[in-house]
């Protein structure tokens, strides 16, 4: 009880000495009257000074970030209406942005431009108007695909300048910070956009996400390397990322069905080329226009090359590898490889000689 | 800011009205600054944490039942943060490290400034137990109320002052003593 009596009281003084109140009864104290200096003493310590100066900035930031949020998906969905009317207004807008731009030049240039000058802004807008004129959800996610390979090229371009000494450790900071906020966020909405959709998940969206995923952590890692301080960490963040929005999309990949003996679909790990594409898996749909690895269809053409079986023997059930290239927002079978028939699941012998494979161009 | 207004200004923020929240963070916006401060080390990334912080508020502000569980509730999401910052970070710190983050604070005190006496009552305070040496630490040198303490070392508030009262008589004790081995 007596050292429940003493906690209270030294909580009390603990609580008097920092509120500045009247100390009287515990100095008289012969037992108390050392505890309350020593108090005192403990309350006075100076203190390093906290930079709190930029607690305004930083309130502004929140509430950019709230007022981002909620303009939401569903939201949007609400007023289609609106939404229409923006884009009738931004297509209005696009076209006389561009032709006053393609007058003056200005457009090539921004399209050129990097973070940091004047008219960067410019590509960002030019951006927006492509995502709010895109014909749907599909053509949307390809676009931010692309605007995330757009965002890893400028980074790389504000590295080397950096590293040139052409610009300063603060602008590098302040630019990288902003270049990687938004790579995140492209990637996020890209991820949200493949997983949301009612309908099946489109793999070739899902391909190409991890192809950038795969590039990020490619150019992130380089650059964190060569990083140090906050740029580094800045870039460690995104790497972070990086890393979630492709094991996501390979879990959506493996949720779409395609698994071939517990391997999932294989995704070429360095194509350089983002409008290529390779996919394995068993055939779902053949006809004479196209096949399909699930929803994974590729358009076949004159110029499509078969291997281990020629383009009348393709059949369901087959197990193939197709490499395809997507032009004009479809995509085309450049190779198919036919890996295992049907029938025998048997995986063909890759060691025969070139000629005795049956091998054709169409 | 009185209890009744801080009040209303939760009430009105869960209804939607983000000036309201402004009124909140205005409040305690210092406070959780300096917090993340003295974790992180380095103002930018403590304001960034901040940002995380009230944004983290914002979206679940209908979970806070009562005005006076805000400062606890922020103090929450914060270390959260924190511990999210240094797990990013792992390729340079180790995991072992990430789960003492909080006890490795900074320290706010400014030491060179420090008078002869002063300096005795700090080095002092190094031979105090970690926990009795924290709870000083968050109360003399943080501000920190002992339900707050309570929360960051998952402690009960008896707990915070018995080991805030063991400190005191011990910290006197070394005092009087003087430097041992």
């Amino acid at each position: 009880m007596q050292e429940q009596i003493d906690q209270n009281q030294i909580n009390e003084m603990i609580n008097r000495v920092k509120q500045r109140g009247d100390l009287a009864v515990w100095k008289k104290s012969r037992a108390l009257s050392p505890l309350l200096t020593l108090i005192v003493k403990l309350a006075s310590l100076p203190r390093i000074n906290v930079p709190t100066d930029g607690l305004g900035r930083v309130k502004n930031q929140i509430f950019n970030r709230i007022r981002t949020a909620e303009t939401s998906p569903v939201r949007t969905r609400v007023y289609w209406h609106w939404l229409t009317t923006l884009k009738i207004t931004g297509g209005i807008m696009a076209s006389v942005l561009i032709m006053v731009s393609l007058t003056i030049g200005v457009a090539v240039a921004a399209l050129e431009s990097v973070p940091g000058q004047p008219i960067y802004p410019l590509k960002k807008t030019v951006e927006k108007i492509q995502l709010t004129l895109a014909a749907n959800e599909e053509r949307k996610a390809d676009l931010q695909i692309k605007f995330a390979h757009n965002r890893l090229d400028e980074l790389e371009q504000v590295l080397e300048k950096n590293s040139e000494g052409k610009l300063s450790e603060k602008d590098t900071q302040k630019i990288i910070s902003q270049t990687v906020k938004d790579l995140q966020q492209t990637t996020k909405d890209v991820v949200t956009a493949t997983t949301t959709q009612d309908k099946e998940p489109n793999v070739s969206t899902l391909t190409k996400l991890v192809e950038l995923s795969n590039k990020q952590k490619t150019v992130l890692e380089s650059a964190t390397i060569k990083s140090e301080g906050e740029i580094k960490l800045e870039l460690e963040k995104a790497l972070e990322v990086s890393k979630i929005s492709r094991e996501e999309a390979i879990e959506n990949i493996e949720r779409a069905g395609l698994v071939i003996e517990d391997q999932p679909i294989t995704l070429e790990e360095k194509i350089s080329d983002p409008s290529k594409i390779k996919a394995s898996g068993k055939l779902t749909t053949v006809t004479n226009q196209s096949v399909s690895i699930g929803s994974a269809k590729f358009l076949l053409s004159s110029a499509t090359e078969y291997v281990n079986v020629k383009s009348s023997e393709l059949k369901i059930d087959q197990i193939v590898s197709i490499v395809g290239e997507v032009r004009d927002g479809e995509t085309f079978a450049t190779k198919i490889t036919l890996e295992k028939n049907a029938e025998t699941l048997e995986p063909l012998d890759s060691s025969l000689p070139d000629s005795e494979k049956n091998s054709e161009s169409q | 800011m009185t209890d009744e207004e801080l009040k209303k200004a939760l009430e009105s923020a869960q209804s939607g009205n983000t000036s309201a929240f402004g009124i909140i963070y205005d409040n305690y916006s210092e406070k959780m600054f300096r917090f993340i401060f003295f974790r992180v080390g380095h103002k930018e990334v403590a304001e960034d944490i901040l940002a995380d912080t009230f944004v983290k508020a914002w979206q679940k502000i209908n979970q806070v039942q009562s005005h006076s569980a805000i400062p606890s509730w922020l103090y929450q999401i914060a270390k959260n943060n924190i511990i999210d910052f240094y797990r990013v970070r792992k390729t340079t710190i180790s995991l072992e490290e990430v789960a003492s983050v909080l006890e490795d604070a900074a320290t706010p005190i400014d030491e060179l400034s420090l008078g002869f006496e002063q300096r005795k009552i700090l080095k002092m305070l190094e031979q105090l137990p970690l926990e009795q040496q924290q709870v000083i630490q968050y109360k003399f040198f943080e501000d920190l109320t002992n339900q707050e303490i309570a929360l960051i070392m998952n402690k009960t508030e008896g707990a915070v002052r018995v080991l805030q009262h063991r400190a005191i008589i011990k910290l006197k004790e070394l005092l009087k003593r003087g430097p041992t081995s």
